[in-house]
């Protein structure tokens, strides 16, 4: 039996972006959703002195590491009865996140079209927080990433940062590091996408979980019961299944997927060519 | 023997550190303001591997590797100077070094040959699966190590094979030799000959002293040729091994077919057996990954097809190794009087390396995990391109 509990460094990576389905909609959801991130953070620290915790906002800027902060702003208010870090935490995320949602409104307000809004840099803000795991590694043990987002995360997204997915997704592996999704769609365009997301191959590939959620209102439940025991602890729980995905090659020539190519010897799969598409 | 070993001593060698001038040093390692000696030593470590990553960059390289490993099984490898013993330090090393090395290199082969009692033998042959090697690897635990090593032997064996393996592979030999002699049973200096007209490279990871015929393989066949001085030199040693090295010239390139085979998740597909389990205990289910040309079932990938021969790979496999392809650019390093924060951990540090794309500064630490294992900058990931 373990006697003293394992503590855990938490990167919690949260998608700003403004196409988020939640912040068009009307303010009452996307509150809810926050609510619910901050909640998961501070149970995150509740479980044990030790735990650490990173939250990374991604947004189509730039990333930003919005908690821990080095320099504290208006003082310590604290609310009488409640842990102090917990205000803490609760207040400089709120903070934060409301000056880059306005940032993020702003640009969206910019764009003239729904194709032009870009996409957030989340494969960068993965990358900062691999950094971060891999400074604070010493001090815990084990670390894991979770990303939230309410993204309408389909196959086409993060195409073009494909290649920075698969590094960090190849790195977290390495390090042992989990790394889970939890995607937030609302109910109107939830709709049955068998196409794998990037995001699906990265949860797949470091053995987290991968999760679509249409209720926001029960975000939190999901969060605390899926995304928060660590790995040791998931092994005991009866958790949603992950289908394993087959991760099909597509040939360079024609961006098809295809069952059996041809691959260059030197540069590996650059020169994939089609013989038989079944 | 000795006179048969002994090689014209080429102008280009610098002689052996015994004979050149007295070196001071430890004058290099210097005390920090607090008094320690620590910092002064990671800065030499950090400088030699910043050295390296830049001594990789702009060279076309072997991706497709059949690599020997040859380990010496001989009396000397008993002796206890690297911990608990030459063989046992050696054997978990190699063992972690086959892990890691079919994570970097998907489509590469291995095979493993020991030499004791003047002979060699072959423990696995030569393949991409690395759970027949590590099997093969943990019966070596148990074997006595006996007799003198032969090289020659050895190299003839890997040679045997490797020369019928088609040209737009990377061919070469890992010899790990804690002997100081070999007892060949005819002229080694014909071998290496032949071993470099064929393009295979072959590399020496000496446990002992520095051992002349070996420095002569090394050099003929464009291999490196290192004596460890501890475990953990040894480990980098042999660590250093795990990138693919340059091609040759005469290495020509080619199309290799392979297959991408569909994953069956349970009760998905319909129960049958793997293929690769066949022979003891017998895996039934309905999961699994399916050959796209013959349909037979394997368990786990990469594999090489034993019906049809198909290379069966997935396409994270690939993409595994696109890493060495577009490799990070350096980072160039500056002192700064006041401190920065570094932009991925967060702390302050004095000196910090600096990414040409997007300015951002880094610590050490942080340069170093980006160029050696993330090989991505979070700077310009974090930064959206015009």
């Amino acid at each position: 039996m373990e006697t003293s509990e394992q503590s855990t460094h938490l990167v919690v990576v949260i998608d700003v972006l403004p196409t988020t389905a939640l912040l068009l909609d009307d303010g009452t959801l996307y509150e809810k959703w926050l609510n619910a991130i901050i909640a998961f953070c501070n149970s995150h620290l509740l479980l044990n002195a030790n735990n650490k915790l990173t939250v990374i906002a991604t947004g189509c800027e730039h990333n930003t590491i919005i908690y821990p902060v080095d320099r504290e702003e208006n003082g310590n208010e604290t609310i009488p009865g409640q842990y102090p870090l917990f205000s803490t935490v609760t207040r400089v995320i709120c903070s934060q996140i409301k000056q880059l949602v306005s940032k993020a409104r702003y640009s969206l307000e910019k764009a003239e079209r729904a194709e032009d809004i870009p996409q957030s840099l989340m494969a960068g803000a993965i990358g900062i927080g691999l950094l971060k795991i891999n400074r604070l590694k010493s001090e815990v043990d084990s670390s894991r990433v979770a990303i939230v987002t309410a993204c309408n995360d389909n196959s086409t997204l993060f195409n073009s940062q494909y290649m920075n997915f698969m590094n960090v997704f190849f790195t977290a592996q390495k390090m042992n590091v989990v790394v889970d999704a939890c995607i937030a769609v609302s109910n109107n365009n939830y709709e049955q996408d068998i196409n794998l997301s990037i995001l699906q191959q990265g949860c797949d590939l470091t053995n987290g979980l991968y999760l679509k959620i249409s209720n926001v209102s029960a975000f939190l439940e999901y969060l605390l019961w899926t995304l928060l025991p660590d790995a040791e602890t998931r092994k005991k729980l009866l958790l949603p299944t992950q289908k394993k995905i087959s991760y099909k090659a597509a040939c360079f020539c024609h961006r098809n997927l295809i069952d059996i190519g041809y691959v260059c010897s030197v540069c590996l799969s650059s020169e994939l060519i089609t013989t038989k598409t079944q | 023997m000795a006179n048969a070993l002994r090689v014209d001593l080429d102008e280009e060698h610098k002689g052996y550190r015994w004979e050149t001038e007295y070196e001071r040093s430890w004058e290099a390692i210097r005390e920090n303001e607090h008094g320690l000696l620590q910092p002064s030593v990671d800065d030499i470590v950090n400088k030699a591997k910043r050295k390296r990553i830049q001594d990789r960059r702009k060279m076309r390289l072997g991706m497709m590797r059949h690599l020997y490993i040859v380990i010496d099984m001989s009396e000397s490898m008993h002796e206890h100077d690297y911990k608990p013993s030459r063989i046992r330090c050696c054997l978990t090393l190699v063992q972690n070094f086959l892990k890691d090395f079919f994570d970097m290199n998907p489509i590469s082969q291995i095979g493993i040959i020991i030499t004791r009692n003047k002979r060699r033998e072959k423990i696995s042959e030569l393949s991409g699966n690395p759970k027949a090697h590590l099997e093969a690897l943990k019966k070596l635990f148990d074997i006595e190590c006996v007799g003198e090593p032969s090289l020659q032997n050895c190299l003839e064996s890997a040679l045997d094979t490797l020369k019928h393996m088609p040209s737009h592979t990377s061919k070469e030999v890992l010899v790990i030799f804690g002997s100081l002699t070999t007892c060949d049973p005819s002229d080694i200096n014909q071998t290496i000959e032949v071993l470099a007209a064929r393009n295979v490279r072959c590399s020496v990871i000496g446990l002992a002293a520095e051992v002349r015929i070996c420095h002569s393989l090394a050099k003929q066949t464009k291999g490196t040729y290192n004596v460890a001085l501890d475990e953990s030199h040894l480990k980098d040693l042999l660590y250093d091994h795990l990138n693919p090295p340059p091609a040759t010239a005469n290495t020509e390139s080619s199309l290799i077919r392979m297959g991408f085979p569909q994953y069956y998740n349970e009760d998905e597909g319909k129960p049958s057996m793997c293929v690769c389990h066949l022979s003891n205990n017998v895996n039934f289910s309905t999961s699994g990954y399916f050959c796209p040309q013959c349909n037979s079932k394997y368990c786990e990938l990469p594999v090489e097809c034993q019906v049809c021969g198909l290379t069966l790979v997935s396409s994270t496999h690939l993409s595994r190794s696109y890493h060495h392809l577009f490799p990070v650019d350096m980072f160039t390093v500056n002192e700064y009087a006041n401190g920065v924060i570094c932009f991925g951990c967060q702390i302050e540090t004095k000196t910090a390396a600096q990414c040409e794309h997007c300015s951002n500064l880094f610590c050490i630490d942080c340069d170093l995990f980006i160029h050696e294992s993330m090989h991505l900058c979070p700077g310009c990931a974090s930064r959206r391109l015009q």
